[in-house]
């Protein structure tokens, strides 16, 4: 995939995190009825992060789409791009793949819970690359109802054990 | 759900993460037979002592302000520190050396290192939220931020392996 090297790429790569992540919650939850229920729930949310995402891609200035995100050190940019090379994200994949191999609701839920650490590992660093306090504000909104996600599906679990 | 975790609970699975953390990198940094990663592993550990002694100077403040500093009215970050925990089957504390056994590649260790990081990073994010006062959430962005970097330079160095 491209390394995202402007504002305009980082978001497109949130987008599409959060699109990845509402496709693979319908997936799962039409794989597993018994926790059917949660995901679509779950997925709805991831829904709401694409909108959030793709509003703040769309509100960026001509000049801030082809700058570099605020990040005077590098330090974010470098971190959200190795984030983005393929090892923890790979965007292109298909999320559905991943549920192959997956034959019980409690591997499913571990996945996604899985999933819900690397989202939030991402955008701990897209924070940091985002200017402005409303910019960041809308982030770590994000990163708290991610946060959310793993309570409610660790307490799906517990209720499965 | 049980709920068991305390302000100064949290401060102590902090300080583990750290001590497990630092001596991970100490001991994978021996093994290394890669100058250059060596140095890499040392440099994180040296880094992840610093973090230890941040988080013991925030639980020193923490008694001497008797309890003020967690702030959590609705018990959601504790419940994310919670389901964290379960998540991992690691009783509240990362320990990675337990995943060691000594025939591991470079890349396997670094494979080890970046996960470990993650779960750093996800755990300080809620901690981050259960410190109340605002230098003391300062200094956990700090380490989040230190944390970030270092899987930039793990994964960087995972890329270069190939």
């Amino acid at each position: 995939m491209s390394m995202p090297f402007n504002a305009d790429e980082v978001f497109e790569m949130a987008e599409q995190i959060e699109r990845n992540g509402g496709k693979f919650y319908r997936a799962a939850a039409k794989k597993f009825p018994v926790v059917g229920k949660v995901l679509l729930e779950l997925a709805s949310m991831e829904d709401e992060h694409l909108k959030t995402f793709a509003d703040m891609r769309a509100e960026l200035s001509d000049t801030e789409v082809e700058e570099l995100v605020f990040d005077p050190d590098g330090q974010a940019q470098m971190y959200l791009r190795v984030m983005a090379d393929g090892h923890v994200f790979d965007t292109k994949a298909d999320p559905v793949e991943k549920l192959a191999d997956k034959d019980t609701p409690e591997e499913v839920l571990k996945m996604a819970i899985g999933l819900e650490k690397d989202s939030i590992a991402f955008y701990a660093g897209l924070k940091e690359a985002v200017p402005g306090k409303a910019g960041k504000d809308k982030v770590e909104n994000i990163i708290k109802e991610e946060m959310g996600h793993i309570v409610i599906l660790n307490q799906k679990l517990q209720d499965l054990v | 759900m049980v709920m068991t975790f305390t302000a100064d609970e949290i401060y102590e699975i902090a300080e583990q993460i750290e001590r497990n953390a630092a001596e991970f990198y100490r001991e994978s940094a021996e093994r290394c037979p890669n100058q250059d990663i060596k140095n890499m592993l040392l440099d994180m550990s040296e880094a992840e002592s610093d973090h230890l002694r941040t988080f013991q100077n925030m639980r020193e403040k923490l008694t001497e302000e008797a309890g003020l500093s967690i702030f959590d009215p609705f018990g959601r970050s504790a419940m994310y520190l919670q389901a964290i925990a379960d998540a991992r089957s690691w009783e509240g504390r990362i320990n990675p050396m337990q995943a060691l056994t000594g025939n591991e590649t470079v890349k396997e260790i670094i494979e080890i290192a970046l996960e470990s990081e993650k779960e750093m990073v996800v755990f300080y994010v809620g901690l981050k939220d259960l410190v109340y006062f605002k230098a003391g959430k300062d200094k956990v962005e700090e380490i989040i931020i230190e944390e970030l970097c270092h899987i930039s330079s793990l994964l960087k160095k995972l890329k270069s392996l190939g």
